[in-house]
């Protein structure tokens, strides 16, 4: 055995007392310090610049779709044709106003409120969803697990976008059915990831130990099973946020999202295409900058959690 | 190795069974049902009565789901409610250059990723790994109509490098002929490719440098060169040979966008166009192909992975 | 010592590595000084945190990430590795200098045949073509005992069992004809019957190749037999270095005395309890001052805190090849005479038999108190395991296999096998962990494979499990109150209140500090989770406790602590156990009465005292002749038990252990052998014992 390997488990923080110890005492221990998992993890995941960084971004974000509007008002409903097409920094359009005349940076702001309300909202159930079905899978095993995981791969062998543009051209789409959907297709990748860690969970002598003692299968499950793998459940929600928003938005984008006049980055992306060679790029970039920053820092704060989580489970 | 990749022969037709009953469900769901599907929007209420009654449309659903089935096995998939085609024979022309951006985009995102990840992973947290990480990001979160758009704007329209629009004419061959026209689809397609694949390679190759066989390699007197490419690699690769057919779904969706971004006549765009025009037997029809493509390429996939790793291929003795 | 003077391969001083992470700096290795001449074995010896395996890695600068060699001098044949460049180095690794890692599973490409990764240093060092590496590769396996050599040049690792991993291991490092072997912890990992293989393989080729061996290891026993001479390591410095013999009978160093006491021994007195070494092995990053055993040892005075000592010794000048030295300011007397302690005589007949029935029922004629209150009726277990042919069909692992026995009422049985011999399911049958394929459980007479629900729920309370591995028995995420009291808040005993309370009293009853309660497993050490362990075993005052080698991942300071402490309770609470492990010694201390297992089978069960005085079954004996023990006089015994475990998958017929057997004749693979009685609760079942079986008519066949 190597002893010292960085992250080596067999290396213990504490140590024995200085004080002498008398020939009596030989089997007492007066080791262990103690210190807060939250606190550390805190300060590993603060030490993660990009997860900082997503933090930040998604912050931000967020304040500018809901605070922004507050501070900054524009009308997003009336057309107004005499102010269509004005191009950025002109004097109460910093960012110009599009072919109907609403000014893009508000637009912006209220645009992106649908995104992340739909996007929070399916990848909430999508986790909680996926997480169960995952650990039962994996706890309980069988014919169960068989059957679940080749749903689940059926599902996951057609491209969730496809099949929300199959049901976005039967079905006028609202904001309820658009999260129930999204969720109902997403949960799916967290079910596989969840069941990945039940399966060697489910292993640990101290899940086990829960038979031991009498208990049932469903307190080893919520009592344990599901504890330890949170940090895969809040990564993967993580990247569920980044994934919705992005489906989303391509939904608007092909016009099978929720229609005009209601705002929506997506949808701000398509009627810009017509206006490219036009050199109107301010319809099309600003939507666009603000679609991938929100992925983005989803991303980074996904990938920052992830490096957290393994760095403090090797500790 | 026989024997597991039999199980997921198995598993995979299974799983299309799975692929046809939701495509199934989602016919059901049609406004007319499958009638109007077969008979066009045209169709008047007294043909449509005639035509379940003829097809046994009142009869239990599962049988309907067997016929059905029966249909698709023999290659027929309905007609097209817009273009005078079956939506078989409109597949069949579209399939192939669809089938020509994907696979080289997948090609190239593996070769360019794999080679970056490997970088990233022996110069960790240099400055390569951390500028390469985060451009990476970006393209891996621009959705990949932004993505296209800007290309376009940059390189069609600001400069007039390369055109906005790929080939039109409808052989396979042709399109590839004009490699101009394909760079930007292909660049859009690969690009989030890449930054995945290099992600996913990269941390593969980190795990692996920390194995016990690195070092009993080092002790045996192997340079980092030939550590690398020798005896690193292959172990590194099989998690991303996994990741290939993970990665197809989201190839598949790209393609939808990205060829209805640079109009390129292949079955993505055939969707999108079917789409918005509600022709849902052609809708549907793609839907199904769809999954069978990515099942089809998740076997691929494993057989691949069943060859490199030796634990699958051989049994303990 | 050889006639002719042998020359110095290794020359190492002052030898000093650190790691840097972050901002902390941790020394591993502090200064350290050996020499090695050729054809000798030198033993580098040592605990969790000495550094003895760091030493080994410096040597070549294999060190991990963070890792420096800082200062000091490695000559070989006189040239210093440490002054080379990576490119020269890496000239001499594989080719001067062999080195044998711990777990050859790891150690050993996953993806790349056999053939290849033996052949590759020859490639590379002697620039040979494929044929000439092909040929000299073959050479090498047969040189070190692999069968089948030709076929094993395609395989891949995972497709060979562990001792032959290892040997392949032996000859990737041989390949090259090295001056010197570095064999970091080379059987650790493996079975004992295969241990003594590996390890003799290692002193043969060591004689034929004269080649210096460096054997580094935890195992004192290891060290006493198979090494010309050890040194002791201790937080990163050698603390006592003496030829073998010496240091074995004349030791001075606490360090050393305690070790070689925490050591439970076969031939030693079991009703002694075991010297237990306090506290555990210091953590390099955080050394106490002065001495780091002080806080530790027994003849600790004030000065200890003050002082680093030095090694100093016998002889003038440093580092002398045959002196003795060693670094305390207090040393043991070392007129004490070790050889001579008292200990009972290994071959010792036991006391005449009483006539019992040449036929066996294990209804043993012990006191009249002695019930049986867990009985084993014709035990078999059996796992599915996909075969991975082209139809599945499931293949039968026999994992148990017609077992029958029955342990009694306040006493510790003792279940001894190696990996694969079913000990550990036979526990986890006896715990309801697992149903039987075939066969009865019977605890207080009641059927428990026929318990279900609520009935089933309720008896668990009499029955607990300690488990193996003290990192993975708790919990991260719980306190260690909470994973305490869990089984009390399934059973819904007590109020919270309570539970608490009694949470409180099994924490004290262990030995751990109060604020225990509070804290995290990540904060304590092995020995402190092992207890924790214990603790929550007996939440629910169990009245059987099945202990699955509770002390093998432990270090043998500790190891000690927690056998003593697993007595006290098991006194205080009229306790029932069932030990499981691998190590004899270990179940021989606490054990009553000891059953051996192979391969899914009983082969022997006796009292302690008989079974060691005198194993009837061969296997029982090679298994003890196998375990290396840290005694000066002891004889270094072959291995007995040739070959590699058998497949539980398809068993060889007859007496399953034929095939390892020294003693195995025809017979052997017709018959099953059937348990017969050689004295009072003494059974084996062999064909050709070792001793010759009692009958009904008291006189000998």
């Amino acid at each position: 055995m190597s002893e010292f390997e960085p992250g080596a488990e067999r290396l213990a923080p504490g140590l024995v007392t200085a004080e002498p110890v008398t020939v009596t005492d030989h089997d007492v221990d007066h080791t262990g310090g103690d210190q807060p998992w939250l606190f550390r993890s805190l300060r590993v995941f603060a030490a993660n610049r990009l997860a900082v960084v997503g933090a930040v971004i998604v912050i931000l974000l967020v304040a500018f779709c809901y605070i922004g509007p507050l501070v900054y008002h524009t009308d997003q409903i009336s057309t107004n044709l005499q102010d269509a097409h004005l191009g950025p920094f002109t004097d109460g359009h910093p960012l110009g106003t599009d072919e109907l005349g609403h000014d893009v940076l508000g637009r912006l702001m209220v645009g992106g409120q649908t995104s992340i309300e739909v996007g929070f909202a399916a990848a909430a159930l999508a986790t909680v969803l996926g997480t169960a079905v995952g650990a039962i899978a994996g706890y309980f095993g069988g014919i169960l697990d068989a059957l679940l995981m080749r749903i689940v791969d059926g599902f996951m062998a057609i491209p969730a976008l496809f099949i929300v543009i199959v049901l976005g051209t039967i079905f006028q789409p609202t904001k309820g059915l658009l999260i129930v959907v999204i969720a109902g297709l997403s949960w799916l990748i967290t079910a596989r990831l969840v069941r990945g860690d039940t399966l060697s969970l489910r292993t640990r002598d101290y899940v086990e130990a829960v038979r031991l003692s009498g208990g049932s299968g469903w307190r080893a499950v919520v009592g344990h099973i599901i504890p330890n793998a949170i940090g895969t459940i809040v990564v993967s929600g993580t990247f569920q946020v980044a994934d919705a928003i992005l489906l989303l938005a391509s939904l608007d984008f092909l016009g099978l999202g929720i229609p005009p006049p209601a705002a929506s980055w997506g949808q701000m992306l398509s009627s810009g295409i017509n206006y490219v060679y036009d050199g109107y790029w301010w319809l099309i970039i600003p939507p666009g900058v603000a679609i991938s920053l929100v992925v983005l820092g989803f991303n980074f704060l996904g990938d920052g959690l992830r490096d957290a989580l393994d760095v403090r489970l090797r500790n | 190795m026989t024997g597991y990749l039999l199980r997921r022969v198995a598993q995979g037709i299974f799983v299309l069974l799975i692929v046809t009953l939701i495509v199934f469900g989602l016919l059901q769901l049609l406004p007319g049902g499958p009638a109007r599907a077969v008979l066009g929007s045209r169709a008047t209420p007294q043909l449509i009565a005639a035509f379940n009654q003829q097809n046994g449309l009142n009869r239990p659903i599962f049988v309907q789901y067997g016929v059905w089935l029966g249909h698709l096995l023999s290659g027929n998939l309905g007609w097209s409610y817009n273009q005078s085609q079956s939506v078989a024979s409109l597949i069949t022309e579209r399939l192939p250059k669809t089938l020509a951006l994907t696979i080289t985009s997948v090609v190239l995102a593996l070769l360019v990723g794999v080679i970056i990840g490997t970088i990233q992973a022996v110069r960790r947290n240099k400055l390569f790994d951390y500028t390469s990480t985060t451009i990476g990001f970006f393209f891996y979160s621009f959705p990949p109509f932004f993505l296209g758009l800007l290309l376009v704007i940059l390189f069609a329209v600001d400069i007039h490098l390369l055109p906005a629009e790929a080939s039109q004419s409808s052989s396979v061959w042709a399109i590839l002929g004009d490699p101009r026209a394909l760079v930007l689809p292909v660049l859009t397609l690969a690009l989030g490719g890449v930054a995945l694949f290099s992600r996913y390679m990269r941390s593969s190759v980190i795990d692996n440098l920390v194995q016990d066989y690195v070092r009993t390699a080092q002790s045996k007197g192997v340079g980092q060169v030939r550590l690398l490419m020798v005896h690193v690699l292959r172990n590194a690769l099989l998690p991303i040979v996994t990741l290939i057919g993970l990665f197809l779904p989201v190839l598949l969706s790209g393609a939808v966008v990205v060829e209805s971004v640079f109009n390129f006549p292949g079955m993505g765009l055939l969707f999108w166009n079917a789409a918005t025009t509600r022709d849902y037997p052609t809708e549907l029809g793609v839907t199904v192909l769809v999954g069978v493509l990515t099942v089809a390429g998740s076997l691929l996939a494993d057989v691949l992975y069943a060859v490199l790793d030796p634990r699958v291929r051989y049994v303990r003795q | 010592m050889r006639g002719e003077p042998s020359e110095t391969v290794l020359e190492v001083s002052g030898l000093t590595t650190r790691f840097r992470r972050g901002s902390r700096t941790v020394t591993a290795v502090d200064s350290v000084s050996f020499s090695v001449l050729r054809g000798e074995c030198v033993g580098l010896v040592g605990e969790s945190g000495s550094g003895k395996s760091t030493v080994a890695l410096s040597l070549t600068r294999l060190l991990p990430a963070g890792g420096r060699v800082e200062a000091g001098s490695v000559r070989l044949n006189g040239r210093d590795l440490l002054a080379l460049d990576e490119a020269a180095l890496r000239q001499i690794r594989g080719d001067e200098v062999g080195t044998v890692f711990q777990d050859p599973m790891s150690a050993l490409n996953p993806t790349m045949t056999i053939g290849r990764q033996i052949m590759e240093p020859l490639r590379l060092h002697r620039h040979a073509s494929s044929a000439q590496a092909r040929a000299r590769a073959l050479e090498v396996l047969e040189l070190c005992g692999v069968p089948r050599p030709t076929e094993r040049l395609a395989s891949y690792p995972h497709q060979l069992s562990g001792g032959l991993r290892q040997r392949v291991m032996i000859a990737i490092a041989l390949a090259c004809e090295p001056r010197l072997l570095i064999a970091d912890e080379p059987t650790t990992a493996l079975d004992v019957s295969i241990q003594a293989q590996i390890l003799d393989l290692i002193e043969d080729l060591r004689e034929r190749l004269s080649m210096a061996v460096i054997l580094i290891t935890h195992d004192l026993g290891v060290v006493a037999t198979r090494t010309d001479r050890v040194m002791v390591m201790y937080a990163g410095r050698i603390v006592e270095r003496a030829p073998t013999a010496e240091l074995l009978g004349r030791l001075r160093h606490p360090y050393t005395e305690a070790l070689i006491e925490a050591v439970p021994r076969l031939d030693r007195d079991r009703r002694q309890p075991l010297q237990a070494i306090p506290g555990h092995p210091p953590d390099p990053a955080q050394l106490p001052s002065g001495c780091a055993f002080q806080p530790r040892c027994r003849y600790a005075q004030a000065e200890c805190t003050d002082v680093v000592p030095v090694l100093g010794g016998t002889t003038a000048g440093a580092a002398a090849p045959d002196g003795h030295e060693w670094s305390c300011l207090h040393p043991v007397d070392p007129m004490v005479d070790r050889t001579r302690a008292p200990r009972v005589a290994v071959t010792e007949p036991p006391p005449a038999p009483a006539p019992a029935p040449a036929t066996a029922t294990v209804a043993d004629t012990a006191g009249p108190d002695a019930e049986e209150i867990l009985v084993f009726e014709r035990l078999s277990k059996s796992f599915t395991v996909s075969s991975g042919g082209v139809l599945p069909r499931p293949a039968q692992l026999r994992a148990v296999s017609d077992v029958s026995f029955a342990v009694r009422r306040g006493e510790t049985f003792g279940l001894v096998g190696e990996s694969g011999s079913g000990k550990t399911t036979i526990g986890r049958m006896a715990v309801a962990l697992e149903r039987p394929s075939d066969g009865r459980v019977l605890w207080d007479g009641e059927d428990m494979s026929r318990l279900r629900g609520r009935d089933l729920r309720g008896r668990r309370r009499d029955l607990q499990l300690v488990y193996q591995d003290p990192y993975a028995a708790l919990d991260p995420r719980r306190t260690i109150g909470a994973s305490i009291g869990e089984p009390l808040a399934i059973q819904r005993i007590g109020s919270r209140a309570q539970r608490r309370e009694r949470v409180r009293e099994l924490i004290h009853e262990v030995g751990l500090p109060p604020r225990a309660l509070d804290s995290h497993p990540h904060d304590f050490s092995g020995g402190q989770r092992q207890r924790v362990g214990l603790a929550r075993a007996l939440a629910l005052n169990p009245r059987l406790v099945v202990a699955d080698e509770p002390v093998s991942a432990l270090d043998v300071s500790v190891q000690a602590q927690i056998l003593n402490l697993m007595r006290r309770l098991q006194e205080r609470h009229s306790l029932t156990y069932v030990l499981i492990s691998h190590d004899l010694s270990v179940v021989r201390y606490l054990s009553d009465r000891i059953g051996v297992m192979y391969l899914g089978k009983l082969v022997e069960v006796a009292p302690s005292e008989a079974l060691f005085a005198q194993p009837a079954h061969p296997y029982t004996h090679g298994l003890m002749r196998a375990i290396p023990q840290p005694d000066a006089v002891a004889a270094r015994s072959r291995a007995e038990i040739f070959g590699e475990p058998p497949s539980a998958i398809s068993p060889p017929s007859g007496c399953r252990f034929r095939t390892r057997c020294p003693l195995a004749q025809e017979l052997c693979a017709e018959v099953e052998p059937e348990l017969r009685s050689f004295g009072p609760g003494h059974v084996a079942a062999c064909h050709f014992p070792l001793v010759t079986p009692a009958t009904a008519d008291g006189g000998d066949r």
